[in-house]
């Protein structure tokens, strides 16, 4: 009889009738002596079956009907109800589009409950694994597995960062029948969408603010997961069900010893690039410098230059007093400061002695600090990129960014930390840009999103 | 293991280029490799941020930094680090942290906080000075970690482990490799195909005039060239280096723009020659069997028996028989484990190319049953030492069944 088994990311089929035309996506493997499929396949294929009516044995699907539904059961917001329906409707395959803090997690808390089929969540960072893996405990009131982060426990219900997933799915892909990307813009690339292919579960729900890339490969999350079946813009809600909110841009000068280095270093790098024919506003520009630099002598020179000349500008002595102004005089609120650089973030906290969470805080440790900054102990914490997404920290409500990169999406989601409705709460960010710097051009970039209009 | 970027490599065509590690090349590693190594002596006792600053200061032309860098690499790896603590840094932070935020809570406005105050009362608590706090704050940090040892190495044996390293680092980036090898034993064919086994990898194998052309990679290869696989295939590669020849092709998605190019290599009796030398046992009935009065005629296996799916026989020993021309081989499993047993009766019913007799000893309590008339191969199960005459028995067995059309062969 026919048989479907996971094997390793794949779908084995052995035994495929020599009447049936061969479904999309099915190949013969000489190597192994069968027919093999991405696990993705496994829904179209077993429905295929079904409706031919062909008899087989499934020795691959190895996820579960949850026994537990939720323990606590929170009103979905209107915007909620209606993602989840469109959702529904789309055969439990799709991409729900909200804005940051408008309670995407909620749409994913309510789809497994719909589904009730075993569920992994996928996040990018290790302090939003800690975050899923607290929420799924208290809405479903059962145990969690984590993968990732030096654990390895899967349970029905389990959270993995991409990196983890892309590195175990062709081990666990066969134990979900549900798959929650979040922020799913991350999803799409060579490596991280094995993670989707190598993934068995017939139900996907993609999850972002923000599902647009510069490199255009959103499009393949319609395959991957599902098209986009929700969208709400931050405009929609504001107000209503997020915080109301200000962005204020604030231009510092450089003292007179920074202006004259950054002058200087920034004619060596541009003095390379001239005379090097490089255009760093082409599309390659950015990876010509590299090679040029790399090619020549005085390329070493030029790449050092580049790097000192941000850096000047990025973490300025008067960004700094400034940064220590702004905690004083929000020293009743909650502050995120955000960086561009490890280098500058361990700056800011210990000039400031705020805590620092970067990628090399450990997890217990960065547990603790979101946790004191979520209970009042610190009122402001520092942070390089690894809270720009999604982690939760609903009292905040200023955010600082001293110096990021030119990413709409980045600064769209860093401005989605503090926007967490609260009564009467009032959200500010406060965006520090270098006068008569690079940084200047940055800045504008950025800043081109419906949310700072 | 080195990464790709600190490899140097230059394109040709389709093809990217290792440059060979010639006379030239290699007295220019020696020389980068000596500086490295001093370097790290220099550091000894310093923090790590400062090795890689001092690694990082090396001279040399641009060419070179690639592998100034991997040699680094490779030092550091080596290195002993240690991050020796006098107090427990993660209870400081929270103690000046916390301090910190109730001191600014309560301060009137335009008071700036005061820093000295916070560290030099947090200091207090833990016997430290506020400067000593102040140095404290983040020394966890990796790049604070102290170098102990920096080991005693060669710079010769430190430029050949970058030579290695860099085609490991290569294959990294590859989707597929296709390796022509020669070996002079199953041995080191089993070996080899124990390692392929073992990554998970997934392989076809053809004869060729002199050995076998293995084209290795993993279950999602089939529907695309993703690098998912490189670890396993740079992980293999010393494996495949143990072949007295070699000839390699490696397909490559290679750098951001994940092109495909293709990197060659070859070497010959490089590798640790014949893998593990025959076993006593079978240099033992070899040697017993050609003294037999027989119509078999034993020599040392030469094939590889692939069955797709299933698995791979290597063969140690194959019986032709003089009047009819056919062979069947031998395979001592000897006192490997029951599993392995009823693997090779897997790959007996599974559709083994040729018969094979597999040598059991009695005391993996295999019965002789498991694999019946039916099928063309057999079980030998032995007690002690393997006997010529038995042996002889079951090749006749075999043959008969053979010639009488039996079986699955």
């Amino acid at each position: 009889m026919l048989s479907l088994r996971f094997s390793y990311g794949t779908l084995e089929l052995h035994g495929w009738p020599a009447e049936l035309p061969l479904p999309p996506g099915v190949r013969w493997d000489a190597r192994a002596a069968c027919h093999r499929a991405p696990a993705s396949a496994y829904a179209p294929i077993v429905l295929g079956l079904g409706r031919d009516q062909v008899p087989f044995e499934d020795q691959a699907r190895r996820y579960e009907a949850l026994t537990h539904g939720l323990r606590v059961r929170r009103e979905p917001r209107p915007f909620q109800e209606r993602a989840l329906v469109a959702w529904r409707k789309a055969q439990g395959r799709g991409v729900v589009v909200l804005p940051t803090g408008a309670g995407k997690s909620h749409v994913a808390i309510l789809a497994i409950a719909d589904r009730q089929r075993s569920a992994l969540v996928v996040a990018p960072t290790l302090d939003l694994v800690r975050q899923w893996y607290d929420l799924l405990r208290t809405s479903f009131g059962t145990e969690v597995g984590i993968v990732g982060g030096g654990e390895h426990q899967v349970l029905p219900l389990t959270v993995t960062t991409y990196d983890s997933a892309h590195l175990h799915m062709e081990h666990f892909g066969a134990r979900f029948g549900l798959v929650i990307f979040d922020e799913c813009h991350h999803l799409p690339g060579a490596t991280y969408q094995l993670a989707a292919e190598q993934c068995l579960a017939p139900y996907r729900l993609g999850l972002t603010a923000t599902p647009e890339r510069t490199d255009g490969r959103e499009a393949s999350l319609d395959e991957l997961i599902g098209p986009i079946v929700c969208r709400v813009e931050i405009g929609e809600i504001a107000g209503s069900f997020l915080a109301e909110y200000e962005t204020v841009r604030l231009a510092v000068e450089l003292t007179a010893d920074e202006r004259a280095e950054y002058e200087a270093e920034r004619a060596t790098y541009l003095g390379f690039l001239r005379a090097n024919g490089v255009r760093m506003n082409g599309p390659q520009g950015w990876s010509e410098f590299v090679m040029r630099a790399a090619q020549r002598t005085d390329g070493r020179r030029a790449m050092r230059a580049y790097r000192r000349q941000r850096e000047i500008a990025f973490a300025s002595a008067a960004k700094l007093e400034l940064v220590e102004h702004l905690l004083e005089q929000h020293r009743a609120d909650r502050a995120l400061v955000f960086t561009q650089d490890n280098a500058t973030a361990y700056a800011v906290s210990r000039r400031c002695l705020v805590p620092v969470i970067t990628h090399q805080t450990k997890v217990r440790e960065r547990s603790e600090i979101l946790q004191r900054f979520a209970d009042g102990t610190y009122g402001a914490v520092a942070t390089s990129k690894v809270l720009n997404e999604g982690v939760d920290v609903p009292d905040a409500n200023v955010a600082i960014v001293i110096s990021g990169s030119g990413s709409v999406r980045e600064h769209v989601q860093r401005l989605g930390r503090i926007l967490r409705k609260r009564e009467g709460k009032q959200a500010t960010l406060y965006e520090l840009v270098s006068g008569g710097t690079a940084e200047t051009h940055t800045s504008e970039r950025r800043r081109d999103h419906e949310a700072y209009r | 293991m080195l990464s790709s970027d600190h490899v140097r490599v230059r394109r040709k065509g389709d093809e990217l280029i290792l440059p060979a590690f010639d006379k030239k090349r290699r007295a220019a590693a020696v020389a980068l490799a000596t500086e490295v190594i001093l370097a790290g002596r220099e550091c000894q006792g310093a923090r790590r941020r400062a090795l890689e600053e001092a690694l990082a200061a090396i001279e040399c032309r641009p060419s070179e930094r690639r592998m100034v860098e991997g040699l680094g690499k490779l030092l550091l790896d080596r290195c002993e680090i240690e991050s020796p603590q006098a107090v427990d840094v993660a209870a400081l932070r929270r103690a000046v942290f916390e301090r910190a935020a109730n001191e600014r809570r309560t301060l009137a406005d335009g008071v700036p906080l005061d820093k000295q105050a916070v560290l030099g009362a947090v200091g207090a608590a833990f016997g430290l000075e506020p400067q000593a706090v102040d140095e404290a704050l983040y020394s966890d940090l990796p790049s604070e970690a102290r170098v102990v040892r920096v080991p005693e190495i060669p710079p010769e044996a430190l430029a050949d482990e970058y030579e290695r390293s860099a085609r490991q680092a290569i294959l990294l980036k590859a989707t597929r490799v296709t390796a022509d090898v020669v070996c002079r034993s199953p041995g080191a064919y089993r070996a080899l195909f124990g390692k392929l086994k073992f990554r998970r990898l997934l392989h076809r194998i053809e004869r060729t005039e002199r050995g076998y052309r293995i084209v290795i990679d993993g279950p999602h290869s089939l529907f695309d060239s993703v690098t998912k696989y490189g670890l396993s295939l740079a992980l293999v590669l010393p494996a495949l280096e143990a072949a007295d020849e070699l000839r390699l092709a490696a397909d490559l998605r290679w750098g951001r723009r994940r092109e495909r190019l293709t990197f060659r290599y070859e070497t010959r009796g490089a590798g640790d020659a014949a893998g593990p030398a025959m076993n006593d046992d079978v240099s033992a009935l070899l040697q017993a069997f050609s003294e037999l009065e027989t119509s078999w005629k034993v020599t040392p296996a030469a094939r590889i028996l692939d069955v797709p799916g299933l698995g791979v026989c290597v063969p140690d020993l194959t019986f032709t028989h003089q009047k009819s021309g056919r062979d069947v081989h031998l395979e001592v499993l000897g006192f490997w484990s029951r599993e392995a047993a009823f693997r090779r009766a897997e790959l007996a019913t599974g559709g083994l190319p040729e018969p094979v007799v597999f040598a059991v000893s009695s005391r993996l309590r295999v019965s002789e049953e498991i694999l019946d008339e039916k099928t063309a191969s057999a079980l030998y199960v032995y007690k002690g030492v393997m006997s010529p005459r038995a042996v002889e028995r079951r090749l006749d067995a075999v043959h008969a069944r053979l010639c009488a059309g039996q079986g699955l062969v």
